[in-house]
Parts: C-alpha cells; structure tokens; sequence
C-alpha cells in the first residue's frame, strides 16, 4: 500500500527552479509525487495544513562548528544535526577547528562516517588550509578534496601571512578548489571584546575596529587578483567590506561571500549591560554596518547566509573567571 | 542613629557605577559623607550604625589603599569587615567568579565590596548574590566611590561642582576612574575636558560628554581643577606611549603647564602617584595646589556613606539554599 501526504495550502518554493507560488504538495513513499495549485488524496493518506508556510527544499548551512572530534561536551554531530533537522537544515558543512584539526584524510572520512551513523541531516566538511591550523604550511588540498573536503580554511582564524594566503589561492587553483577566509587581522582583533566605538568606550571593553575587517578583505582580494584562486570571504559585518567585494565582483574577481542572521538581525548595542552571549566573532557591529549588511543581501553582493552555529558550554559563555 | 537619617532615599540596592543616579542621589551621599568627615576627625572614630553587619572586601585585583579605605569605613561604622584577596586562593584552583560568589554568599554578608581587573565581573556578581554590592574598581568601567570622593573634595575646596570647568589628564583609555568621574561631573552639570595622546583615548569618547584635547597647554587653558590620572602599565598590551621620558615631556603635569590653569586651580590624582612620571613631585607635593591627600581623606567618609545608604533597609534573610 502506497502511503500518503498531502501538505495544503503552502508557499511552495524552490530556488533552484525558480518556484515560488501558493499551492498544495504530494507526497508518495517519501518522494513528491505531485505539486500545483489544488490536489485531492487519492485513497487513504494524511492531510497537513501548511496553513501559509513556507514548503521547501531542506536547507544547506554553509558554515557550521560541531565539536566532535574534541569538545563533545559542547556538541556532538547527533546534538549538532538534531538542532540542524529541527530547523530544517538537512545538509551542513563543517569547519576544521576541532581536535584534531581536519587536516588529514582520515579524518575527513571520519566526519563522513559519523555523518551516516548519525543519520540526520548530512554532515560535509572543510579541511584545514594550513597544518593544524598554525597558518604555515599547506595541507594536502588535492588529497584532502579528493576525501570530500568541500573548501580549505583556518576557520575561526584568518590566515594572516600573506605568503601563505597567497601560495593557498595559488594552489588551490591548479584543482580549481575553494579558499575560504576568516577576515580579520588578528592584530587589530586581539586588542578587543567587542566592537569599538562608543558603547566599548561606555563599557570599559578594548574595541575591535571594523577596519579589521577591510583590511583583510582588501588584501585577500589583491591575492585574489593575481592568483586567480577562488575566494570565499565568512561572515561579513562590515560596510567598507562589502564595498570592497562589491567592487571585486564587478571587476570579474572569483569571489563569493556569506553573512550570518546576527549581523543583519542584531547590533553591537545587544552586548548592553555586558550579555556575554552576544559576544560572537567578527563582533556585533554598529547600526551603519547592520544596514549595509542587509543591503549588500538585497543587492546580491552576499551570496548567502550561514548560521555560523558555534556551540560553547556556558560556562565558557560567561565573561571571566 | 546617630546621624541622622536624610530625607532623600537611596533607591538602588547595590552601587556599581555613578551611571544611572541621580544629581539628587550624588548630593545625598556627599551630605551623608560631610558627617562622616567630621566623625572620622574626632579621636573616637566609632559608632554603631553597622553593628551586627558583615562586609566582605573582596578583591580580585591588588589593593591597598581602596581596600583599606573601605575596611575603615565598615569599622568607623561598627561593622564585621573581612578582607579576602582571591587572585591567592580559590581562582588559583580553578573556582568560577560565581562559584566564589556563590560560597560567600552563603555565609550571609550584607555587603560585598568588590574589585575585579574585569569590566563587567562585578555587575555579573551583583546578579547572582542576595546581598548589596559596591563596586571597588571593575576593569577599565567604573570606580564610583572614587568619583564621589573626587566630587567630595571639589565640593569642599570649591564650594560647588556646577560650571567647574575640570580637565581629566592622561591614560583615559584604561581608568574606570575617567569613566566614573566624567559620569559624575555631567551629572552634577560641571564641563569636563580630556586631555590625553590618542592611543590613551578610547574611540568617542566625545559622546560621552567631553571636550578632547591633545595638548596640555590648550586643555588645561582656564580649568578649575586638574585630574591627573596614572598610567596604567599594567593594563598595556603593547606600546601606547614610546617612552616615560616623552610621556612626562607632553603629558606631565609640572608648574609649566600648570601655569594656564586658573590660579587656584586643583590638582587631583587617584593614585597610586608614579611621580615624574604623569606628575612632578613639587606639583604633587604643593600643599596649596594638591588635593592629593586629602582626596584620600573623604575616600572614607565617601565609603561609611556608601555603607549607611546601602544597608539601611535591610531585612532578614531566608537560610542559604
């Protein structure tokens, strides 16, 4: 017996073809079977009100950190997929900064084993660009890709030498792979808590300018430049970055960028009266940026939006010891 | 009581910053510290007002005379005051600032006198314990009892805090003194200038309501009163200023640049002094210029005020649970 869904009344939506119209959607032994304007169940069959909301493809999180290996007390890929699924990410795309860092092939296979034995949502990963991500030398980008890693990246931390940087890009194009950069000059990041300006000053915090983050960016973009690497930059929050990248792309460069909800949704006023669980990386930033933020979604100069999921226990969340 | 009780409330269970009172509350507690700076002349210093009482002097940062300050005023008051030094003990073995919080509180003080080299760690303190909390220092944030005492003695030699015109000298960045007293000195409608090298301002801290100067002979041009803050090595990550030399060359204070401050203007430092350093010795010394020691002088009357406000309305408690 064949078994039944109908899910009624939805926005029906799927990026990939263009769709997006109210409608109804069928369901047969776990495949669609029928999409349009109004279905009727055949036989016996359950039917769902969707009641307006939105029925789409699941969802692919371009950057997530799970801590497993290393830290599983913070998360492991079963709490990580199971908080994915439940808001309908069914594919995830992991960073390398676990312990180990994925910078072998062993452990790319590992996180591919763990993602079919916790069988939720897919679970992919990045390898480390550099050797356990001390920002020297270069891991095995073709080996590793040919295990499954999706892109190269320190991940939470820039690679900060541009000799590095650049040998990466480079290198990374002779297999036509993906660079991906934390962008912030760890110099300018070290001195700070939060964003600088006036609630840092009013605080008593050490300010991270958002000039950390153009710096980078401008930099990585002259490497980009001359190597012809593939570039993709994580988590913009700046204006004068988006700017930059702006420009980039409509001088043909091969970069993409990315944000997170936090800085279209939230500004540096949310760590307040010290709310240590808004302290993220890149910091909060001020409302100018939030806007151009949302902009540079509007116009398309950010490509996507990652939730940058990074789990701590609370006790890491609070300010000190 | 024997002094009295003032009309005005104090409607603030703990004191961790002078943002947030009133020019009515200011003025209360410098008329409460009046009485106090006459009991502490007499030779039998002691009264009973805080009998029955405990304060924990809980320092997480080195201190001598704050700490002292403040033992003092809870014994001038009758109080039980310990002193508990924690950069020692129970941090050393890995205990939480809330878990160390939390064992105190459980011994029942009625106040928490508390210093901490974080901004921020003394308000998250304050959340967790069922006792009244003074702020003795919080990182780079605040120092209230330190402004009150400044204002104090201003109010004494002055005669008024109202259209002083007061210069705030040197490493502004990382003094929670700064902060406190340019809160308090907005607040009881006095101008107030900073006068500093740019790498020791923090980013606009125009809006906090000062006007910037980087030159002594132009900032301290007309003042009333001199603040002289010290600079705080220990908080430098880096270089901020090239050498001591340099520093007292532009930014000491010596009769030099002394001379374009009005002619009775004060000199004031919170200290500890480092003399030819942000201070000549004759200028710190200068019995008719300095307000230096007696600055130390209303730091206890200021701390017994804070003491009586605070532990007013005190009820019983229910048993530690």
């Amino acid at each position: 017996m064949t078994a039944r869904s109908l899910f009624r009344n939805a926005r029906l939506l799927d990026p990939a073809t263009g769709l997006d119209r109210p409608g109804d959607l069928l369901v047969e032994d776990g495949r669609i079977a029928a999409l349009g304007g109004k279905l009727t169940l055949a036989g016996e069959g359950e039917t769902v009100d969707c009641a307006g909301a939105c029925l789409a493809p699941g969802l692919i999180d371009l950057r997530v950190e799970l801590r497993e290996p290393g830290a599983e007390h913070q998360e492991s890929m079963q709490s990580g997929a199971l908080a994915a699924v439940a808001g309908g990410v069914t594919t995830m795309v992991a960073l390398p900064n676990t312990d180990p860092v994925i910078d072998d092939m062993a452990l790319v296979e590992f996180v591919a084993r763990r993602s079919r034995d916790v069988s939720l949502a897919r679970i992919r990963t990045y390898a480390a660009a550099t050797k356990g991500l001390k920002g020297r030398e270069l891991t095995e980008f073709g080996l590793l890709a040919g295990a499954g890693a999706l892109a190269f990246t320190d991940g939470g931390q820039a690679i900060a030498d541009a000799v590095v940087m650049r040998r990466a890009l480079a290198y990374a194009r002779t297999f036509d792979l993906l660079v991906m950069q934390h962008p912030e000059e760890p110099s300018l990041a070290a001195v700070g808590a939060m964003n600088e300006g006036e609630v840092a000053t009013r605080l008593g915090l050490g300010g991270i300018t958002p000039a950390a983050e153009v710096i980078m960016v401008e930099r990585d973009l002259r490497l980009c430049e001359i190597t012809g690497g593939r570039l993709h930059i994580a988590h913009v929050s700046t204006a004068a970055a988006i700017e930059a990248i702006r420009q980039a792309k409509r001088h043909g460069l091969p970069v993409t960028c990315d944000t997170a909800p936090h800085y279209f949704a939230l500004n540096e006023t949310a760590v307040g009266d010290y709310r240590t669980f808004a302290k993220v990386s890149p910091p909060l930033r001020g409302e100018s940026d939030r806007r151009a933020v949302v902009a540079g979604l509007k116009d398309g100069t950010i490509d996507a939006i990652a939730s940058d999921h990074s789990p701590h226990d609370q006790d890491s969340r609070h300010c000190c010891r | 009581m024997s002094a009295g009780t003032s009309s005005l409330a104090f409607p603030h269970r703990h004191l961790l910053g002078i943002e947030g009172l009133s020019p009515d509350e200011i003025t209360l507690l410098l008329d409460r510290s009046e009485i106090y700076v006459e009991q502490s002349r007499q030779v039998d210093k002691k009264q009973s007002l805080l009998r029955g009482r405990t304060v924990i002097n809980l320092f997480f940062e080195n201190s001598t005379r704050t700490r002292t300050s403040f033992e003092l005023a809870g014994k001038r008051l009758g109080g039980d005051v310990i002193n508990m030094s924690v950069q020692a003990s129970s941090i050393k073995k890995g205990e939480t600032l809330i878990d160390t919080a939390m064992t105190l509180t459980a011994m029942h003080p009625d106040v928490l006198v508390v210093r901490h080299p974080e901004s921020g760690a003394v308000q998250l303190l304050a959340e967790k314990v069922d006792c009244a909390v003074i702020n003795a220092g919080d990182g780079s944030h605040e120092h209230p009892t330190q402004a009150l005492l400044d204002a104090l003695t201003i109010r004494r030699r002055k005669g008024r805090l109202q259209g002083l015109s007061v210069a705030i000298c040197g490493d502004i960045l990382h003094s929670r003194v700064a902060r406190s007293n340019i809160a308090l000195l907005n607040i009881m409608g006095a101008r107030v200038r900073v006068v500093a090298p740019r790498t020791l301002l923090p980013a606009e801290i125009e809006r906090l309501g000062v006007e910037v100067f980087h030159d002594m002979t132009a900032g301290l041009a007309g003042v009333d009163i001199v603040m002289m803050l010290r600079l705080q090595t220990e908080r430098f990550h880096g270089s901020f200023v090239p050498s001591i030399r340099e520093y007292f060359h532009f930014f000491g204070l010596d009769y030099a640049k002394l001379a374009v401050a009005k002619p009775d203007a004060l000199i004031m430092h919170p200290g500890p002094m480092n003399r030819g350093v942000e201070i000549d010795t004759a200028v710190a010394d200068d019995i008719d210029r300095s307000a230096i020691r007696q600055q130390v002088e209303m730091g206890v009357a200021v701390r017994m005020a804070c003491l009586e406000v605070l532990t007013r309305e005190l009820s019983n408690r229910a048993p530690a649970k």
